[in-house]
């Protein structure tokens, strides 16, 4: 044994970790208590405990780390326990281990709770109890998995309690899922009445799409490298396509889209977020306010749609009943809780136009469906044709001449899911004698290229909250930009509602209604298939 | 982590020259084949790998095509004979396919056996057989002499010499050549070191431990660290921890309050395992901080804040692949090593 004890001589900072500086994967939070609002609800179990337990076993969650469950049912700390750990088994990411979890679940407990100061009070007695046992120096943060109209009763009741403050050096932060609102009006008083009791800053409106790893990858492609860059633009984009396919129906939310509709529950958050991840300028650095100040610039920059103009630059649709994925599926009419004469859309299609310099003459087509033939999210950035074809008209070229409109425009398309990963499509000669000119994709699979397991996406948002990083989270202006466009259109639907006899206008299992195919084909493009 | 590559092709070539002409040649018959696949080569690194003996050069073999899928490379095992009279150069060059889903990823692997005088002019054979603009990694495999690890040839022919300092009989002499060599080289040396890889789950849950703030004020406290591992004297891997803590404390050299232990290895082979515990304790040894292997998981217990923190992570000692394909996610060079070895080898003195 070699002893070399001798008094220390330069010890370090009192406020500074020195054995942190340097290392390249170390992202850790402060202590601090989680607490999930309806944590007895499905989001709870299938996700946010699923992601919890991952984060603990990567070794990425504090010492002390709590989770409090606040939810309707009674039910014990332990069945609260035995029920996650199923959970997490048929759920998670990892695979479940006796000791991981065993440290896991001392930080989990169970509370039931209502929205006022008194309902409350079982909540402020766990985060009580979690500060002087487990260390969590009053960091909390608040996971507002709750209905709608739960919102802002329980913001208020929190208020009420004076769970909202944050003491000296410590956080208090909120997550809260869409809707934020159903159009500009209820989304400003939202916002409104969430600023009565926390500040912007403490306010994380979490939107599962920016935390996926290919999402954040849009980013790292355009600015990351100095080839695209410079062809982003009009001058050399025709137009931008951003789909979300969903494959499934509204499967027993029936009640709940009946509210929403497609326009709300897709367009307004996930489509419009990348949006303005592809339109937006080049970051001067990653900060959260600068990456969101970009991304507001660029929602202001689309142009107002007016409401009489909302039927010409929109198509509504709703499936009927169909074939998808080999089974049959009922029309959306012939889904529990919703009404036999609706004419809620399922399907929006769109054309967005974008005022500023970059973007001008280039037009975004969005798109999103359900029960439509793939679950598909990807955005495809098309390209001019080249201007002139040198291969037609030349006496050497016998065979197979080609036109200009027969060479196809380069493709740029980025997969969100599934398969996440990026293809560039380009024209090659066919090997022969023969000058002939087909396509051919270049494929970069993110599974394959790395191949190593993403994290999923509430793993990286709530380990983010956790550490007071905004960036992939939609900030008010954001919020209040997107549902500008989005108010608008709904405006013009409401005073031209469809005819109930137009729909079901698609089948289940197809891409949407024919007027679709027409409303691009009119600006002589085509959808691309996913 | 690792999938199974199949060979696909395998051909014998005499010569340098000869082996570039048959790997061209592998090439066209795969995109002449006719399975319908499209043949995609992509390759991300050239990797030299220099072994002293048929087992290091299996091993290497072995290694560097089950990451083949992670790092696409063309990989080039050299197995030196200098001391044999008759000179030549025999090379097996195959085309190593791995299948992920729809997807094959093929490594090339030129495997050369060099007899005679040309294996002292090893850089002059490899030079003209790797792809230009993309990095090379020398992996020094085993135990060989550094000398000619950190010859100049080596050195200006690599970005990186991968080598694991904890192979050595002496992990003392080792760490100070290293520590040598980065003086000597003032920033021209790149060095990926298994050791210090395998040190990287302990650096990363001893510093989140420090993390809180009000775990940091304790840092100022800490009068002993004591790291102990398995074998009959300090590990290489216990030394580089001992020197990232010593340099990342700022403790004054010849001052530091360290004890090294090493703990008897059990009769069946540990294989890569190395460290056993670790811990701090301030003067009063009130308060500690402690990290152990378990069963299958790297546990720390923690005072340092008042309440007593455990927790576990699940940590299987990686195998080689692992380490290897872990290094070669990092291109760059690892800015806390170092100080880490160079300080180490302070220590081991």
């Amino acid at each position: 044994m070699i002893d070399t004890a001798l008094p220390v001589s330069r010890p370090p900072e009192r406020d500074v970790n020195p054995l942190l500086e340097g290392l390249r994967e170390a992202r850790i939070p402060q202590p601090c208590a989680i607490v999930i609002f309806g944590g007895s609800g499905d989001l709870a179990k299938r996700k946010l405990i699923p992601a919890l337990y991952a984060l603990a076993s990567d070794g990425l969650l504090p010492p002390g780390f709590t989770v409090i469950a606040a939810g309707r049912t009674h039910i014990s700390d332990d069945e609260f326990r035995t029920a996650m750990r199923a959970d997490v088994a048929r759920y998670g990411r990892v695979e479940l281990r006796a000791d991981v979890w065993d440290g896991f679940a001392e930080g989990l407990r169970y509370v039931t709770f209502g929205h006022d100061h008194d309902g409350l009070e079982p909540v402020a007695r766990a985060l009580r109890e979690a500060d002087e046992t487990r260390g969590t120096a009053g960091n909390r943060v608040y996971y507002f998995s709750v209905p709608p109209s739960a919102v802002l009763p329980l913001a208020d009741g929190l208020a009420a309690a004076g769970l909202n403050h944050e003491p000296d050096g410590s956080f208090v932060r909120v997550i809260v899922e869409k809707p934020f609102g159903r159009d500009l009006a209820t989304a400003r008083e939202l916002n409104r009445r969430l600023h009565d009791v926390f500040g912007e800053d403490q306010i994380y409106r979490i939107d599962h799409y920016l935390g996926k790893e290919s999402v954040q990858n849009l980013l790292v492609f355009r600015f990351g490298n100095g080839i695209f860059e410079p062809l982003w633009n009009r001058q050399y984009v025709d137009h931008v396509q951003i789909t979300v396919a969903e494959s499934i129906g509204v499967e027993g939310r029936g009640a709940y889209y009946e509210e929403a509709g497609a326009l709300r529950d897709i367009v307004q958050n996930h489509i419009m977020q990348l949006a303005a991840l592809v339109g937006m300028e080049p970051l001067s650095n990653f900060r959260a306010e600068t990456v969101r100040d970009e991304k507001v610039k660029l929602l202001r920059a689309i142009r107002p749609i007016h409401p009489d103009d909302a039927l010409s630059l929109t198509v509504r649709g709703q499936y009927g009943p169909g074939w998808v994925d080999g089974e049959q599926v009922p029309g959306y009419r012939g889904e529990p809780g919703v009404a036999t004469g609706s004419v809620r859309e399922t399907f929006v299609a769109m054309k967005i136009d974008i005022d500023n310099w970059r973007w001008a003459g280039t037009p975004f087509y969005l798109r999103t469906g359900k029960a439509l033939p793939k679950r598909a999210t990807e955005i495809v950035i098309q390209f001019r044709r080249v201007p002139h074809s040198p291969f037609v008209g030349h006496a050497a070229l016998p065979a197979g001449l080609v036109p200009r409109d027969a060479i196809d425009p380069n493709l740029l398309v980025v997969r969100i899911q599934p398969d996440e990963g990026i293809t560039l499509r380009f024209s090659a000669k066919v090997p022969g004698q023969a000058l002939r000119i087909r396509t051919v994709n270049m494929d970069f699979m993110y599974g394959s290229a790395f191949l190593k397991e993403s994290p999923d996406a509430y793993e990286r948002l709530l380990l983010d909250c956790m550490l007071g990083d905004p960036t992939l989270f939609a900030r008010v202006d954001e919020v209040e930009e997107a549902w500008r466009i989005c108010t608008a259109i709904l405006d013009g639907w409401r005073a031209h509602p469809p005819d109930p006899a137009d729909f079901p206008n698609y089948e289940a299992g197809t891409w949407g209604p024919p007027e679709a195919d027409e409303f691009i084909r009119r600006d002589g493009r085509v959808w691309h298939r996913p | 982590m690792s999938h199974a590559a199949f060979v696909v092709r395998t051909m014998h070539a005499s010569g340098p020259r000869d082996v570039g002409r048959s790997l061209d040649a592998l090439h066209q018959e795969m995109v002449h084949s006719a399975d319908g696949l499209p043949y995609v080569r992509l390759t991300v690194l050239n990797v030299v790998a220099a072994c002293i003996d048929d087992h290091d050069a299996e091993l290497a073999t072995n290694v560097l095509t089950s990451i083949g899928a992670r790092h696409p490379a063309r990989v080039i095992v050299i197995h030196a004979h200098p001391n044999d009279d008759e000179e030549s150069i025999e090379a097996d060059v195959s085309l190593q396919r791995t299948s992920l889903g729809k997807h094959d990823v093929y490594t090339e692997v030129m495997r050369l056996e060099v007899h005679g005088e040309p294996a002292y002019h090893l850089t002059s054979i490899v030079q003209p057989l790797l792809i230009p603009d993309i990095p090379t990694d020398l992996w020094v495999v085993g135990s060989p002499r550094l000398v000619q690890a950190f010859s100049d040839d080596a050195v200006s022919l690599c970005d990186r010499i991968i080598l694991d300092s904890g192979a050595f009989q002496s992990p003392a002499v080792t760490l100070r050549r290293i520590a040598t060599e980065y003086e000597h080289r003032r920033g021209r040396l790149t060095i990926g070191d298994i050791a210090w890889e395998r040190t990287r789950p302990w650096r990363e849950l001893i510093a989140q431990a420090f993390d809180p703030p009000a775990a940091r004020a304790w840092l100022q406290r800490v009068r002993s660290l004591r790291i102990d591992s398995l074998g009959d004297r300090p590990s290489a891997q216990a030394w580089l921890l001992a020197g990232w803590i010593a340099a990342r404390m700022g403790w004054a050299r010849g001052a530091e309050p360290i004890v090294m232990g090493a703990v008897p290895e059990p009769l069946e082979s540990s294989g890569p395992v190395c460290l056993v515990s670790m811990s701090l304790a301030a003067e009063d040894d009130i308060r500690m901080l402690e990290v152990e292997t378990l069963e299958g998981a790297l546990s720390i217990v923690s005072d340092v804040t008042g309440g007593h923190v455990r927790r576990t992570m699940p940590y299987r000692v990686p195998d080689l692949v692992t380490v290897m394909a872990r290094l070669m996610d990092e291109a760059r060079d690892d800015p806390l090593y170092p100080e880490a070895v160079t300080r180490a080898a302070a220590l081991a003195r």
